[in-house]
């Protein structure tokens, strides 16, 4: 009996493996990696599914996981990584040695340089060498619920931080013992939303200067810096911000009337039912600020784990993200019609990402997404929204900002003043010093 | 030649030929431990050494900098701290409770089978599902836990993501996903204790207290130092439960050591050596205590 049943194992086993060899049915296979887990994963999927039905060469086998960076740095370097990564730029340094330039990829196929905006392809570059085609500004934007605003009385959105304060008081004032509602929903342990608000104070605030004459850190002296962390102790302190990790499920619960997020929240929002708007954040004394970044660029890049055979599959898939069609019915996002348009377009459209794809960008129906077109920067942008010059700093410069909020935010003094902010921030300068003395100058 | 120093040689020669054939059975098991304890052990001694990151040929040699680097680095010292606050706090209290559940179901009754058992469903339970679970439980807007204690009338149950009671939770919660291998150890090594010496002890007027005291305890203490010492290293090494339900945080309030060197090693430029010497650090206090938990067993067991 129970030889039988080992045999009935094994012969299972292995038809399970057939059947996967069979799933892939002599395509080339690109395996493909990315940190993509939120509401917008399920829409990368669906496209990625597309595409493997679309043709017969090419299979990718796409990993979405939050492991993401532990398992790129450990299979790197002994080249069991996946061959196609989606990677922000920032990153490029850490793994640099591991990345293979894409030196063939304009040639072989129908992408053109020229189709991509200059300033975020350039970013890609590193020493003479393109690491990667850009996939997707991640952009911060203010997003709000309309109930919620509707039934504090309050008509428009706030454009200025002391309007947020405000329209968060006349919000929170909505909660009840048995529902808490938070006219504010900013995360202090969440370093990219931080850094979207702080910068809207005005502020190059982290590490400012350059390879010639050196860098500094800039938390000290730096009164942007200051009223905006005055401004997110106060919202805390008086009860309009929760003490969360978690705010994502709060806001859609309709627990929160303000807060800022990036196009991966849109997915979980529309699935939950609640009726909600998208704008950009607002600015410390409402002006344009149109020069200042709100997200860092993510793009396609190939490692060197990538055989020649893998990278020009990996190549395709690339070119069809840009030229090739969509879905026909797009079941994440609503009220959008995105037949007709590139995998490429409707990633932008639906998710909210700003594009750094030209004809996408002129295409109608990105013209036709206002919040697309207001948050798309200028020519003479900073096209990171880390501010650190360069992009060495990011995850030391990133860790700084981490510890300092959160710990402003819970434990700094109450009514907090400048000199206060100060003295706060001694030690973090000297975090800061030492990282840049390390790295840099 | 004497017969005798024939049987001698006789006998040398059986007996080296034992000593090859011992260490060609030993041969298997010496590679392997070789292969996978010592080279890497030697070769994170080598990395610890190098200012390096993912790429281990652009790595430069800066001797004992991270050595000393971390000795200097604040929030190292401070993760060391939190560290060792945790073990202090977990470690006795799951071996009380250990204890005393191991005493309450050491009989074989059918209850105590089906609450041995119950008591068991953590420990095999992954530690990130558990992290999620409880992060779940306590979460300050949705858990119930937390609706609870509102209930009851706690003002502020946010403990979680408080920077005062966070760490205290994650206690809590490894010590749920643990204290049954604590308690089915001690069981088994109570059911060992010859009836007799309870015979004996209560013949002499010692009642079930007095027995537990002066016979359950004493018999059972080696199992007890195995316990000890498992556990202290195992609060030392704390990660996954901390990782999934705090991050290390609030304001850095849960970063234990390995949290610490983790985020060093995968969220840092350039910093797979200095994490490497932490783990040094790390590796030599475990030592150390493992040292000491041996002497103070040999000590004090009569076993």
């Amino acid at each position: 009996m129970k030889k039988l049943v080992a045999l009935i194992l094994s012969v299972a086993m292995l038809l399970s493996l057939v059947s996967v060899a069979g799933a892939e049915g002599g395509k080339t296979t690109v395996v493909f990696w990315n940190s993509w887990t939120g509401g917008d994963g399920e829409a990368l999927q669906a496209l990625v599914d597309k595409f493997n039905a679309s043709q017969d060469e090419v299979f990718v086998d796409m990993t979405r996981t939050t492991s993401f960076g532990d398992m790129l740095q450990t299979a790197l370097p002994t080249n069991e990584a996946a061959d196609l990564i989606l990677l922000n730029v920032n990153d490029m340094n850490r793994y640099d040695g591991y990345l293979r330039p894409l030196t063939t990829i304009f040639d072989n196929t129908a992408l053109k340089a020229e189709d991509f905006s200059p300033a975020y392809l350039n970013m890609a570059y590193k020493d003479g060498q393109l690491y990667g085609i850009p996939f997707q500004i991640s952009t911060y934007m203010m997003y709000y619920n309309k109930d919620l605003l509707a039934a504090a009385g309050i008509a428009e959105p706030p454009t200025t931080f002391e309007g947020w304060t405000e329209a968060a008081e006349k919000i929170s004032a909505l909660s009840t013992a048995d529902k808490p509602i938070y006219g504010s929903g900013l995360f202090y342990c969440y370093n990219g939303q931080n850094q979207s608000v702080i910068q809207r104070f005005g502020t190059d605030y982290l590490i400012v200067g350059d390879a010639e004459n050196g860098f500094k850190a800039n938390l000290l002296g730096n009164e942007a810096l200051a009223s905006a962390l005055i401004w997110m102790k106060n919202l805390y302190d008086n009860g309009y911000n929760p003490k969360e990790r978690d705010i994502d499920s709060m806001m859609a619960a309709g627990q929160i009337g303000l807060m800022t997020n990036g196009g991966w929240l849109k997915g979980t929002l529309d699935a939950s039912g609640i009726n909600y708007g998208i704008t950009r954040l607002p600015t410390a004394k409402g002006d344009d600020l149109a020069d200042w970044a709100l997200g860092d660029l993510n793009c396609f890049m190939m490692t060197t784990s990538a055989s020649d055979e893998t990278a020009a599959a990996a190549e395709k898939f690339i070119e069809w993200w840009f030229t090739g069609s969509g879905l026909e019915a797009q079941e994440v996002t609503q009220n959008v019609d995105y037949s007709g348009m590139t995998p490429n377009a409707e990633w932008s459209i639906s998710m909210c990402y700003l594009n750094a794809y030209l004809p996408t960008v002129a295409s109608p129906e990105y013209q036709a997404e206002q919040i697309l077109v207001d948050l798309t920067p200028s020519e003479t942008a900073q096209v990171q929204m880390f501010t650190a010059p360069g992009t060495l700093f990011f995850s030391d410069a990133a860790s700084v900002q981490a510890d300092f909020v959160e710990n402003w935010v819970f434990n700094g003094p109450a009514n907090p003043t400048y000199d206060d902010v100060q003295s706060f921030l001694e030690e973090y300068q000297a975090d800061l010093e030492d990282y840049i003395a390390e790295y840099y100058n | 030649m004497t017969a005798a120093v024939k049987k001698r040689r006789r006998s040398r020669s059986f007996e080296r030929k034992l000593e090859r054939t011992a260490y060609v059975f030993i041969a298997p098991a010496a590679i392997l431990l070789i292969i996978f304890c010592i080279v890497p052990m030697l070769g994170s001694v080598y990395v610890s050494m190098q200012k390096m990151g993912v790429d281990l040929s652009k790595a430069e040699y800066v001797g004992l900098d991270n050595y000393t680097k971390a000795l200097a680095d604040r929030r190292f010292i401070q993760s060391i701290g939190i560290t060792l606050r945790y073990t202090a706090i977990e470690v006795p209290l799951q071996m009380v409770i250990g204890v005393v559940l191991s005493a309450l179901l050491a009989k074989n009754t059918l209850i105590n089978r089906i609450m041995r058992s119950i008591y068991f469903l953590p420990v095999v339970a992954s530690a990130v599902t558990v992290g999620v679970t409880w992060q779940l439980v306590m979460h300050s807007n949705i858990g119930i836990f937390t609706y609870w204690l509102k209930q009851l009338g706690v003002t502020d149950p946010n403990w979680l993501n408080n920077t005062g009671t966070a760490l205290y939770v994650v206690v809590f919660v490894a010590i749920w996903k643990t204290f049954g291998i604590s308690a089915i150890i001690l069981v088994s090594a109570i059911q060992n204790v010859p009836d007799s010496l309870f015979e004996a002890a209560a013949i002499d007027g010692a009642g079930k207290i007095r027995q537990f005291f002066s016979v359950t305890l004493p018999s059972v203490m080696p199992s007890f130092w195995f316990l000890l010492m498992t556990r202290i290293i195992g609060s030392l090494q704390m990660f996954d439960i901390v990782y999934t339900m705090t991050g290390g945080g609030p304001s850095r309030s849960t970063t234990t050591m390995v949290v610490y060197i983790y985020d060093q090693a995968f969220n840092s430029m350039n910093k797979t050596g200095y994490a490497t010497a932490m783990s040094e650090f790390l590796f030599v206090f475990i030592m150390f205590i493992t040292i000491i938990m041996y002497t103070i067993m040999n000590k004090t067991s009569d076993y």
